[in-house]
């Protein structure tokens, strides 16, 4: 058996899934800034995601841009200036779709996958 | 949609967007860098511990750049920028170049202008299309043109033209007591050269045929330029001396404003007072003509080349040489 780097098999992350981690998590946890959803997201990969915390950061931009999250400034819980990201109305109900539509995907894949 | 509105906004708030960006980064550094000294980092290694976990920073501000606005636009005006200082700071490279186009596109219109002159708008005279340019085939000695010894014995026999007149074209220095010397393109031409282009002075007279034989006084006419420019337009310059290649002669006329024949001429003169021409019969001149009414260049040209094979007092070689005659106005391109 060829030796496969664990590092790279998971460091990927897949296409699209990063905005709806990002949108979970916001979801989830209510407005938080960029370091806050990195962490979150970082803490419930539990390792298997090597993601740079500044990847964050043109996700964020895009769902602000698709009017899926919105912006302000605000004072970090150690009193620091922090833009802090909460979602919208469209925003969760993207949330929903994608949600759904990802959980076919992978239904779809476990059953090839399990299908000898 | 609302994405091509954001990236809109963007292009015009660029640099507020630029600077929430820097700040949105530095807090995520100094949130991260917190986190470390908690855990007991020095503030210095928790600095740099947290530009590791949070990646390339530049590759990120690109990253952003690349969504926000129209990157095209943005890189378009950046690119013109850097072409402006770079041209302010090579000031050499910059003036050289700018010299060459302004010479090529000086060139260019030179050129073009006088080809739509000569070629799409037609020769500037009366009934042009009845001027014609007589050459013959071109030989080594004498190009396409003819020498004097066979212009003057068509010029005394033909019956197809109106009038024939030649022509040699030479520069010409005018100088006199009170201004300084200054060169123009000359020609020395028939006593009947501008009255075949049915042109006449302006001021003073026209030549007369007296004027174009050897040893008559020395005579000139002057461009319209030359009288208004070197001149100030002062009406006694008919029948001033003046010094032409250093000889005096006196002005007799002047032509009329735009009047420039053959190209841009602004002096003319007897073709007798070209240096030396009374001894020199093989002396190749052009020739022009104003064809009889009537009469095509066809007829005009088999006309003049049966007159040319009935001349004994010329070299064999010059009886047998086929003359052609074509309009003035035919394009070069179709000669």
């Amino acid at each position: 058996m060829l030796p496969i780097n664990m590092n790279q098999l998971n460091a990927e992350v897949p296409y699209g899934t990063l905005d709806l981690m990002v949108l979970k998590t916001l979801a989830a946890l209510g407005p938080l800034h960029g370091y806050g959803v990195a962490r979150r997201i970082e803490q419930v990969a539990a390792g298997s995601l090597a993601l740079n915390q500044g990847t964050i950061y043109p996700a964020l931009l895009r769902l602000e841009q698709k009017g899926w999250i919105k912006s302000g400034w605000g004072t970090s819980e150690n009193n620091r200036r922090a833009r802090f990201y909460s979602i919208t109305a469209t925003g969760k109900r993207r949330l929903a779709a994608e949600a759904d539509s990802w959980a076919r995907t992978v239904a779809l894949v476990n059953r090839l996958l399990a299908a000898d | 949609m609302r994405t091509f509105v954001s990236r809109v906004l963007d292009l015009v708030l660029r640099r507020s967007r630029e600077q929430r960006m820097e700040a949105e980064i530095k807090a995520h550094l100094d949130l991260l860098a917190d986190e470390y000294v908690a855990k007991g980092l020095p503030r210095h290694d928790a600095e740099f511990a947290a530009r590791k976990a949070f990646g390339g920073v530049d590759q990120l501000k690109e990253r952003y750049r690349d969504r926000r606005g129209f990157p095209m636009i943005t890189e378009f005006v950046q690119d013109i920028r850097y072409a402006f200082r770079l041209m302010a700071r090579e000031r050499w490279f910059t003036t050289v170049t700018v010299v060459a186009l302004a010479l090529g596109i000086g060139a260019t219109t030179t050129m073009v202008t006088i080809l739509y002159c000569m070629n799409v708008r037609g020769l500037p005279f009366d009934d042009a299309a009845s001027l014609v340019g007589v050459t013959g085939e071109p030989t080594r000695a004498q190009g396409p043109q003819i020498p004097l010894a066979i212009f003057e014995h068509w010029q005394s026999t033909t019956r197809s033209f109106e009038g024939l007149s030649a022509e040699i074209g030479a520069p010409i220095n005018l100088g006199d007591e009170t201004r300084g010397t200054d060169q123009f393109a000359g020609i020395y031409l028939s006593s009947s050269g501008f009255a075949l282009l049915r042109e006449r002075p302006v001021i003073g007279r026209d030549f007369l045929p007296e004027d174009d034989r050897a040893g008559a006084a020395p005579v000139a006419i002057v461009g319209y330029r030359v009288w208004t420019e070197r001149y100030g337009s002062d009406p006694s310059i008919v029948g001033r001396t003046v010094r032409l290649n250093g000889e005096a002669a006196t002005i007799i006329g002047v032509m009329p404003e735009g009047f420039a024949y053959p190209v841009d001429s602004q002096i003319w003169r007897p073709l007798a007072s070209f240096p030396a021409i009374q001894q020199a019969a093989q002396r190749p001149i052009r020739v022009v003509g104003r064809l009889a009414h009537g009469v095509s260049a066809e007829q005009a040209q088999s006309e003049l080349g049966a007159l040319l094979s009935t001349l004994t007092t010329v070299p064999e070689a010059d009886r047998t040489r086929r003359t052609i005659v074509v309009p003035l106005t035919s394009p070069i391109w179709a000669r």
